[in-house]
C-alpha cells in the first residue's frame, strides 16, 4: 500500500518513512504543500499524512484542495503537526481530516501503528 | 479622576435646559402642599373674618384643585411662541378691562385662568418661571387695587393666587435643578459606557494576539522537542543499529528528560491558555461524561504502577448535571488524579468517592501516598510551589497542577480542600454546584 507523507522537516520525514516502511508500506515524501498536491493526484495513495506548517501551500489549504478534487477526496488524511490548540484541531476535523495528531505527544512508532489501524478499517 | 471640578452652572442655564413639562407626580405633590397651606390660612381666615371671606377661600380651594386636575390631564398646550404672547396679552387686556370697568373680583378669576395657560404652555421652564414671577407681582397689584376700591374682603382670592404662583416659582426652580443634575449624571454614565466599550475592544484584540502567540510558541517549542523524542525513539527501537546496554541506558535517560521538558511546556502553555478557557461559556454536562476520562486514566495508571484503585459512586449520580466548562474541569480533576498516582508508592491504595450533598457535587480522591508536610499544607495551592517531600519522589513537577485546579474549581463556584498527613496519605475534596434548571 502506498502512503504519501507531506512534511517539510526532512529529519522527521525520514524517521517516519523508515518506520512505515518497516510495517510494509511504500512511502513517498513530499517536502512542501505544492509537491504534496501534485503527488497526491499522481499516486492516489491509500493514506496521506499531512503537516500543517508547510512552505508554498499550507496544510489546511492542501486539505481543502484534496477534499474538493474528486480524484482525491476519498483518501483518508491524517493531520500531523505541533499545533495542538483546540481551534486548530476543530478546524482540521471540520475540513475533513480523518485524524489529528500532535508530533510531540506521539512517537514515530505510535504513528505507524495508527496508520495501520486506519487502513485496516 | 484628575480633571478639576468644573465651574458651577448658572441657574438660568439649568432652567433653560430642563424640560418644560413638569411630571405629574410633581404637580400632585405641589397641589397637595398648596391645599394644605390654604387649609391653614382658611382656618386663620375663619377666626379673623374681616380680612377674608370664607366663600372666597372655598372657591379658591376648588380652583386650585381644578388647576391641578387640568394640568394633570393636559400637561401642555402646544402653540407657537407668538401664540402664547398673543393669548397672554389678550388676557391681560381682558383682566384690566374687567378690573376697571366691570367687577374687580372677576379680574382675579381671569388672572387665575391666565396662570393656568402659562403653566401648561410649551415654553421652557425658565420662561414660564419668569412669567410666573411677573404674574405674582401683577396679582399682588390687583389685590392692593381691590383693597383700595372695595375694602379688605375683596383681596382674599388674589392673595391666594399669589401664593399658588409663588409655589410654582419655588417648585419649578427645585425641579429644574434636580432634572439638570440627573441629566449631567446620565451623560457621565454614557461617557463611562463608551470608555468601557473601547477598552473592551482593546482587550478582545489583546486576547486574539495572546492566542496567536500561544499557537506560535506551542509550535516553536514543540517542534524541536518532537524531533528529539523521535530521534531517541528511533535509536531505542534499534532502527539505526543494535545498541549496547550502556548506549541504551543513556538514551533512556535522555528520552525521559525530554518527556519532562515536554510536560513542563504543556503546563506553561496551559497556564497561559487558562484565562481564555475561563471566559469560555459553560455547558450542561453529565457527571458520568465528565468523570469517564478520569476513571480510565486512574484505572490504567493504577495498573501500571501497581496501585489498588477503588471507585465508589453514589447510585443515580451519573445523571446529575453540572453547568461547567468541561475541558477546564476535567483538567482540574486530572491534576489531582495525577498527583495521587505520582505520589503513592507501589502496593498502596487510592479511593475515589463520588457523591452529592445538598446542592453540591462531591468528589474525593484519597491516597495512601507520601502526604504533604504540615508546614507546606497552606502553601500547596500556590503557583510554582512544590512540597519539600515532593521533589524527592518525582523531580519533575511544575508546581502548577494544584494552582490551576484551585483556580478553575473556585472559578466555577466550587471548592478544593486538602487533608493530609505526611507518610500516611492525602485526601483531596472537590465540590461543584449542581446545575439548577
Amino acid at each position: 500500500m502506498h502512503i504519501l507523507l507531506v512534511e517539510d522537516d526532512q529529519f522527521l520525514g525520514n524517521i517516519l518513512k523508515t518506520k512505515l516502511a518497516n510495517e510494509g508500506f511504500e512511502v513517498t515524501l513530499a517536502i512542501d504543500g505544492e509537491e504534496g498536491l501534485t503527488q497526491a493526484q499522481k499516486l492516489k495513495p491509500a493514506l496521506i499524512i499531512l503537516d500543517i506548517i508547510l512552505p508554498k501551500v499550507d496544510g489546511f489549504t492542501v486539505l481543502t484542495e484534496l477534499k474538493k478534487s474528486p480524484a482525491t477526496k476519498a483518501i483518508p488524511i491524517m493531520m500531523l503537526t505541533n499545533l495542538g490548540q483546540d481551534a486548530d484541531i476543530a478546524k482540521g476535523k471540520a475540513l475533513g481530516a480523518t485524524d489529528y495528531l500532535v508530533k510531540a505527544n506521539l512517537s514515530a512508532g505510535d504513528i505507524a501503528k495508527k496508520v495501520k489501524e486506519i487502513l485496516r478499517s | 479622576m484628575d480633571s478639576p471640578t468644573p465651574a458651577p452652572i448658572p441657574l438660568h442655564k439649568k432652567l433653560a435646559e430642563a424640560t418644560p413639562v413638569i411630571p405629574r407626580t410633581q404637580v400632585v405633590s405641589a397641589t397637595l402642599t398648596g391645599l394644605a397651606f390654604l387649609s391653614v390660612v382658611a382656618l386663620v381666615a375663619i377666626l379673623f373674618q374681616p380680612i377674608v371671606e370664607t366663600r372666597t377661600v372655598f372657591l379658591f380651594f376648588v380652583l386650585v384643585a381644578l388647576l391641578a386636575v387640568t394640568y394633570y390631564v393636559f400637561p401642555r398646550i402646544p402653540l407657537v411662541r407668538w401664540g402664547y404672547v398673543v393669548i397672554d396679552a389678550a388676557f391681560l387686556g381682558l383682566i384690566t378691562f374687567t378690573m376697571w370697568l366691570i367687577e374687580p373680583r372677576l379680574a382675579g378669576f381671569l388672572l387665575f385662568i391666565l396662570v393656568l395657560i402659562v403653566v401648561m404652555a410649551d415654553l421652557s421652564l425658565y420662561t414660564k418661571r419668569q412669567i410666573a414671577i411677573l404674574l405674582t407681582l401683577a396679582t399682588l397689584a390687583l389685590g392692593l387695587h381691590n383693597w383700595y376700591r372695595l375694602g379688605p374682603s375683596a383681596i382674599g382670592m388674589t392673595v391666594f393666587e399669589a401664593l399658588v404662583l409663588s409655589l410654582f416659582v419655588i417648585e419649578s426652580r427645585r425641579y429644574a435643578i434636580q432634572q439638570f443634575d440627573l441629566e449631567s449624571q446620565r451623560q457621565k454614565v454614557e461617557d463611562y459606557i463608551t470608555k468601557l466599550l473601547t477598552v473592551n475592544k482593546q482587550l478582545a484584540k489583546v486576547e486574539r494576539e495572546k492566542n496567536e502567540f500561544i499557537s506560535f510558541a506551542s509550535h516553536q517549542l514543540k517542534t524541536p522537542i518532537a524531533a528529539v523524542k523521535w530521534a531517541f525513539q528511533y535509536l531505542l527501537d534499534g532502527d539505526a543499529g543494535t545498541l549496547t546496554d550502556a548506549q541504551r541506558d543513556i538514551l533512556i535517560h535522555g528520552a525521559r528528560a525530554n518527556t519532562k521538558m515536554l510536560r513542563f511546556v504543556d503546563e506553561l502553555l496551559g497556564v497561559v491558555r487558562m484565562a481564555d478557557q475561563e471566559t469560555r461559556a459553560h455547558e450542561s454536562v453529565k457527571v458520568t461524561a465528565l468523570l469517564e476520562e478520569i476513571k480510565t486514566f486512574l484505572t490504567t495508571g493504577a495498573v501500571e504502577r501497581g496501585l489498588h484503585l477503588t471507585w465508589n459512586e453514589d447510585a443515580g449520580l451519573g445523571e446529575t448535571l453540572l453547568n461547567v466548562n468541561p475541558l477546564a474541569v476535567k483538567h482540574a480533576i486530572m491534576n489531582v488524579a495525577d498527583n495521587a498516582l505520582t505520589y503513592t508508592p507501589r502496593g498502596k491504595k487510592i479511593v475515589v468517592s463520588v457523591s452529592r450533598k445538598h446542592r453540591m457535587f462531591l468528589l474525593t480522591i484519597r491516597d495512601e501516598g507520601i502526604g504533604i508536610p504540615k508546614g507546606d499544607q497552606k502553601r500547596i495551592f500556590e503557583r510554582f510551589f512544590r512540597a519539600r517531600n515532593a521533589t524527592s519522589q518525582e523531580n519533575i513537577g511544575s508546581g502548577l497542577g494544584l494552582y490551576l485546579t484551585k483556580r478553575i474549581i473556585d472559578g466555577h463556584g466550587g471548592s478544593v480542600t486538602i487533608e493530609s498527613e505526611e507518610n500516611q496519605g492525602t485526601t483531596v475534596t472537590i465540590t461543584l454546584p449542581i446545575a439548577t434548571n
